[in-house]
């Protein structure tokens, strides 16, 4: 019998990790593109909802653009109750507008947490686009610029197919980088991995996220 | 011969044993005479890539200048001079980890699956971050510094725990300060109290905090540490069995990094 077996652990609400996904899904993305997103959102499902910890820290919100406009598909809730939506497409890009409702969803969130007394960690956007937007796009740039700036999230852009990277480079300052092909799939492992690794403890300025090589272009 | 009690560990988290890292944690203390108590926690940061050693350089290193420091000169009788103290141990222990990046001998990484530096190429500073905690006790003082996270408790004669650690300040839970920051010292926390009757003080890195913690206020888990005081003061009390509590489901179900921790008590 050890002295040990009777230690109390402290009760705190689990940290949590929010992570916002951006997605288009306007016409442009209309057969096998959107076809494989959703396949992708499948196993970011399954992949992610295999680990304890990640389970019970990671938040995701769901942002599509495209069909329907600007559609907050999923609010910040638990991955463990993550059902992976099926989109379909068409509309066309609003992209600006999709990237300032993600933000204030995140502004939102943080304020909620704070008021409970809940523990975050540094959120992640996460946005997919095969075009360019159709909207004014210049203020949601600024918004991204001063939040990174700020520290206030990290944000990554990645192009499919005929994407306007010169675009994407002007609002994501942590370089967008291009699929390969429509590699879904292994897109959504390589995010699940990485809020995997960042739900669990520290991972600092520099992170040592998986490599994205096997579904990004380099 | 020092009457203090102290029992340590540090031990792999679950995260490091799936990615086939080893811990990246560690811890030093020493007694001297005639009371005096030296304990050091470091914690390597996780996207470092030598910060096991970095860790390990930093503890001992601190433990060595502190213990330097005590024997040679007479005892710090005033928060000035402590704060000097505390300063020094900090800045030899920084300046240790410089001269690590000296070394041009091929190693490996501590990450499995990135490639070997070649004889040529210097370890940078940064493959070296970690945290830093230090804590001195001697008859009539307490002297703690600290740079990056984890915390220090110490218990009073009737039992109750408080913390020496500032109450968790920045915006998210997962971004701390490093020993090999620049502006390290300026990112210190000093905190030197006189000793008062405490008879317990304990270290842990940012492992142990979910559950040792009481969030967000950062106040200590009673609970938690009643018995592990306890069992400190327990002469055949023995270092794999808080091991063995720390490897323990119960704690890797709620975190699954390193942990260290390291209990003393005055009998």
């Amino acid at each position: 019998m050890s002295q040990l077996d009777d230690i109390g652990l402290a009760d705190n609400p689990d940290p949590v990790c929010p992570c916002i996904l951006l997605l288009d899904t306007s016409a442009s993305m209309s057969g096998t593109p959107i076809s494989a997103l959703n396949d992708g959102l499948k196993v970011f499902q399954q992949d992610i909802q295999e680990d304890d910890l990640a389970r019970r820290r990671v938040e995701v919100a769901v942002v599509t653009f495209g069909n329907g406009g600007v559609q907050v598909v999923r609010q910040f809730d638990k991955v463990s109750e993550f059902k992976a939506p099926t989109l379909s497409s068409g509309g066309n890009t609003p992209m600006g507008a999709a990237i300032i409702e993600a933000l204030n969803l995140l502004r939102e969130r943080k304020q909620a947490l704070k008021e409970n007394g809940i523990v975050y960690y540094r959120p992640w956007a996460f946005l997919i686009t095969d075009g360019a937007p159709t909207d004014n796009w210049q203020a949601a740039a600024e918004r991204v610029h001063s939040e990174e700036q700020a520290n206030g999230l990290a944000f990554f852009a990645v192009g499919v197919g005929e994407a306007d990277m010169n675009i994407l480079a002007q609002i994501a300052v942590r370089g967008p980088l291009k699929l390969q092909g429509l590699k879904f799939t292994e897109l959504f492992r390589w995010l699940s991995a990485s809020q995997k690794r960042v739900s669990a403890s520290k991972p600092e300025e520099k992170v040592p996220l998986p490599l994205p090589e096997g579904w990004a272009v380099v | 011969m020092s009457d203090w009690r102290v029992i340590g560990a540090s031990v792999t988290g679950t995260s490091h044993l799936r990615a086939g890292r080893g811990c990246d944690d560690a811890h030093a203390y020493r007694t001297l005479e005639p009371d005096h108590l030296l304990i050091a926690v470091a914690d390597g940061a996780g996207s470092a890539l030598r910060s096991a050693r970095g860790a390990a350089t930093a503890a001992q290193v601190a433990i060595d200048a502190a213990g330097h420091m005590l024997s040679q000169q007479v005892e710090p009788s005033a928060s000035d001079q402590w704060l000097s103290v505390l300063t020094y141990i900090l800045t030899t222990a920084r300046e240790a980890l410089v001269l690590l990046t000296r070394e041009s001998v091929p190693v490996a990484s501590d990450l499995p699956g990135s490639a070997s530096k070649s004889a040529a190429e210097m370890s940078s500073l940064r493959d070296f971050a970690t945290t830093l905690l230090i804590a001195i006790v001697t008859a009539h003082w307490i002297a703690v510094a600290q740079i990056g996270d984890g915390a220090v408790v110490i218990q009073l004669p009737d039992g109750s725990t408080t913390s020496l650690t500032p109450s968790y300040r920045g915006e998210y839970i997962n971004e701390t300060c490093f020993l090999t920051d620049a502006e390290y010292l300026a990112r210190a926390d000093y905190t030197i109290l006189p000793r008062a009757g405490t008879q317990g003080i304990a270290l842990l890195t940012d492992g142990l905090q979910l559950v040792a913690m009481n969030f967000p206020e950062n106040t200590p888990h009673q609970p938690f540490f009643t018995p592990l005081f306890k069992f400190a003061a327990n002469p055949e009390a023995q270092p794999e069995e808080l091991q063995r509590f720390l490897e323990s489901e119960r704690i890797c179900a709620r975190t699954d990094d390193d942990k260290t921790l390291v209990l003393a008590v005055y009998p």
